[in-house]
Order: structure tokens, then sequence, then C-alpha cells
């Protein structure tokens, strides 16, 4: 495993290390980016908390029915989140210079696999976390859960079952290129399209 | 050192590489030449590991790479023609991250480091970010990284693409160095004139076959009694 903290802590000092020079479009840019993401946040939290007040309040629809709109939703979060990281990957996995240099050194492939996923994932569902994240603590803050029991919630619940989508589509398209491999892509596209 | 026996590389019904038979002994520099597609980078990718074999085997000090993989990856540099580094880190910084790869102790990797700055002259601009090298710099930093874990085996894909001539003759200096330091080299060239200067040892490939294979001496013999040049005899042996 010290590997792969050696790996990530390198990702990690280039990935935080600032452009080189520090200029006005630069800085603007960031925080640019910076307020669009809080933007997202900060709407969905609000939408959330509006929604589940109007539809327990006004609407009356009930806790069941409710939590049945919410399962829905986060089935549509799967979804997007699997989609997402069977694209992101074709390039970062497939397509990826990084991962032709790791495979010349004695690392394990499941090393590989692990970096480049987390990679993967967080190029892929950050902008999806964001507004899951924001929903889930205005859902929090409406019902009063308490901090503890949100933490644990966004821990235990909401990473496995982020990490879970993204795993599962990285997966997918090494199954999808194997098969395509043998049958050609199109058919394959045409088949998952239609199950999507 | 090096070991290939019956390798061969098929893609569908492409022979890339056809049966191929080498032994390279420690202290030899092998120039490994060929036409375009005739089947070096298929060649020099089984050794490293990237494409797997259709048949054979290839052994790295007695390691063989598809059995044992990371005992074998341990024992080799490897030099791509394109160099890939982090842009954001700086030589200094990714010459760290490639030793730490290999396990190499801290400790051991400062004074390999100082020792390769030293001899590829490369101090100047070390603690630069990667994204402002040139073409040399990179094949420069890529070369020191290739060599921080002292491998048994190099293993380089084309290695003055780019470089100017300081920096050619710094890098073939370097290798003839290593070779008679007892390292084992595997280069893969276009370069008649680099072969001919530093390889001591020369195979050619055509069409996925060995078709010549031995000391540059009887390369340069044989040149003298056809009255070729060496290019002029390359051509006569990679002929259809």
């Amino acid at each position: 495993m010290s590997q792969v903290f050696h790996i990530l802590r390198y990702k990690l000092l280039a990935y935080l290390k600032l452009q080189k020079q520090l200029d006005l479009r630069v800085i603007s840019r960031g925080l640019g980016v910076f307020f669009v993401y809080i933007a997202f946040a900060v709407g969905t939290y609000l939408f959330v908390n509006k929604v589940l007040q109007y539809t327990l309040t006004q609407t009356k629809i009930g806790l069941f029915l409710l939590h049945e709109f919410i399962s829905m939703i986060l089935f549509v979060y799967f979804v997007s989140v699997n989609i997402g990281n069977i694209i992101v990957a074709y390039s970062t996995l497939y397509k990826s210079d990084e991962v032709t240099y790791y495979m010349t050194k004695p690392i394990q492939p499941g090393k590989i696999f692990l970096i480049k996923f987390l990679d993967n994932f967080f190029y892929s569902s950050a902008n999806f976390m964001v507004i899951l994240l924001a929903g889930i603590l205005a859902y929090a803050h409406y019902f009063k859960l308490g901090f503890i029991t949100t933490i644990v919630i966004l821990i235990f619940n909401f990473m496995p079952f982020t990490l879970t989508a993204g795993m599962i589509g990285v997966l997918f398209l090494l199954l999808i290129l194997r098969v395509a491999i043998r049958i050609g892509l199109k058919p394959v596209i045409f088949f998952l399209a239609t199950i999507y | 050192m090096l070991q290939l026996t019956n390798v061969s590389k098929k893609f569908g019904n492409l022979i890339a590489v056809d049966h191929i038979d080498l032994f390279i002994p420690p202290g030899e520099l092998y120039g490994f030449l060929g036409p375009n597609g005739a089947g070096k980078t298929t060649t020099i990718k089984m050794i490293v590991g990237l494409y797997s074999l259709s048949s054979g085997s290839i052994s790295v000090d007695g390691y063989d790479i598809t059995k044992n993989q990371l005992e074998a990856k341990a024992r080799i540099g490897y030099i791509p023609d394109q160099p890939f580094l982090y842009d954001k880190l700086t030589g200094r910084e990714f010459l760290y991250f490639s030793g730490g790869l290999f396990g190499v102790a801290k400790s051991r990797l400062q004074q390999r480091i100082a020792e390769l700055v030293e001899i590829l002259k490369i101090e100047d601009w070390l603690d630069q970010r990667t994204e402002v090298y040139s073409q040399g710099m990179r094949q420069r930093i890529s070369i020191a990284s290739a060599f921080l874990h002292e491998p048994a085996l190099i293993v380089i894909d084309e290695p003055m693409i780019g470089l100017d001539p300081q920096t050619a003759h710094i890098v073939k200096q370097f290798l003839r160095q290593q070779m008679t330091q007892g390292k084992t080299i595997f280069m893969s060239t276009h370069s008649l004139n680099v072969a001919e200067e530093i390889c001591s040892r020369v195979g050619i490939i055509n069409r996925g076959q060995i078709i010549f294979d031995d000391r540059i001496t009887a390369l340069q013999q044989l040149k003298s009694q056809k009255s070729h040049n060496f290019e002029q005899l390359f051509i006569e042996l990679t002929a259809e």
C-alpha cells in the first residue's frame, strides 16, 4: 500500500501546485469556478429544502411517497455517475500515457487500477457529488438529523454509494471493450443504450 | 541477462514479431535496427511488459516477464521515445517520485540523483517545472529516472529523438560508460550512425524476423567487403 500512497502523494502535489504565474486571468478563472460550485451547492440546498417543505406541508404526500421519490432521484444519480465514469475511464485508463508509464514499473496492476479509478472518479463525479452532498445536507437540516448522524450518512452511505456507482462504471467499460472486440462496438453500444 | 526465446506477437492476422530468439549478456550495448513497421517497438513493448506475448518467453536477469512480472520490471529501466513526466512537478521531484516507485531508500536516492545530475548535466534547470522543459531536457530527465534504481537492463526506444548535438553527445557518452560498467542496454534506433558509433552488437529486424545479429565489427567488415556505407548496407539487408 506504501506504493499507492507514494503515487497519490506526488499526484496530489502536482495537482495542488498553482499556476506558474498568478496573473489576474488565472485568479479570476479560479474564483469563477469556485463561485459556480458554491452557487450550485447553495442552490441545491435551498431547492431541496423548499421541495421537502412543499411536498410534506402543502401537498402532504407523506413520508412513504417522499422516500419513494428520493430513491428514484438516487437511482438517477447512480446511473449518471455510472455513465460519467464509463465515458471518462476510456480516456483515463485506455488512452493514458500515465497508465503506460505505470505499466512499465514494478506496480501491481490492481494498484494501478485503484489509482486511476480514484483519478477518474473525482474527475467525472465531482459535480454530481457537490449537488448530492448539498441535497443530503438540506435533507438532514429539514429532518433535524443532528451532526453525528449526518456525518455517518455521508461517510457510510453517500461515499460507498457513489464509489460503487463509479466502480461499476469502470468495470462495465472493461466488459464493454472485451465484448466489443468479439462482436463489434456498434451492437454493444446499441444494447447498452437500450438497457439504460 | 536478457533472453528472448521463440518470441512471437500477433495482432489478429498480422504477425508483428515472428519467433525471434535473442540473448544479450551483461556489458553489451545492443542496437536494434529495422525499417518502420519491422517489429522493433513491438519487441520493446513485450520486453518491458506493455504487450503480452503470443508465444515464447522473455526473461530479464532470470525472471520471466509474464510469470514474475514485478521482479522482472524491477530490473528494467525503460526510456520511451516520448518521455512521460508530470508537468507540474519539477525535474527533481519527478526523480524522487520515480525512484520511490522502485522502493529506493531516500538517502540512496539523494546520492543517485546527485550522481546522475552531474553526469547528465541537468543541474541548472532541475528545480524548474517540467512543463517548461524542451524535448532534450525531458529526455535527459527520463534517462536519469531510468537509471536511478541501478537496473540490470536498460531498454531505450529511439534515444536521440529531438536531442541537439551537445545533448546527444552527453547521452552517447553516458550509455557507453554504463556499458563498460556492465549494464545491459537494449536500444532501438533509426540512426545508423548512432548504432555504428556506440553499439557493441547490432541486430536488424525486418518483417518481424531477425535477419542480422552480430558484433558491430562484423557489420563494419561486411560494409568494407561490399564497399558500401552503412546506409546502403542496411537498405540491401532489409530490401523487399
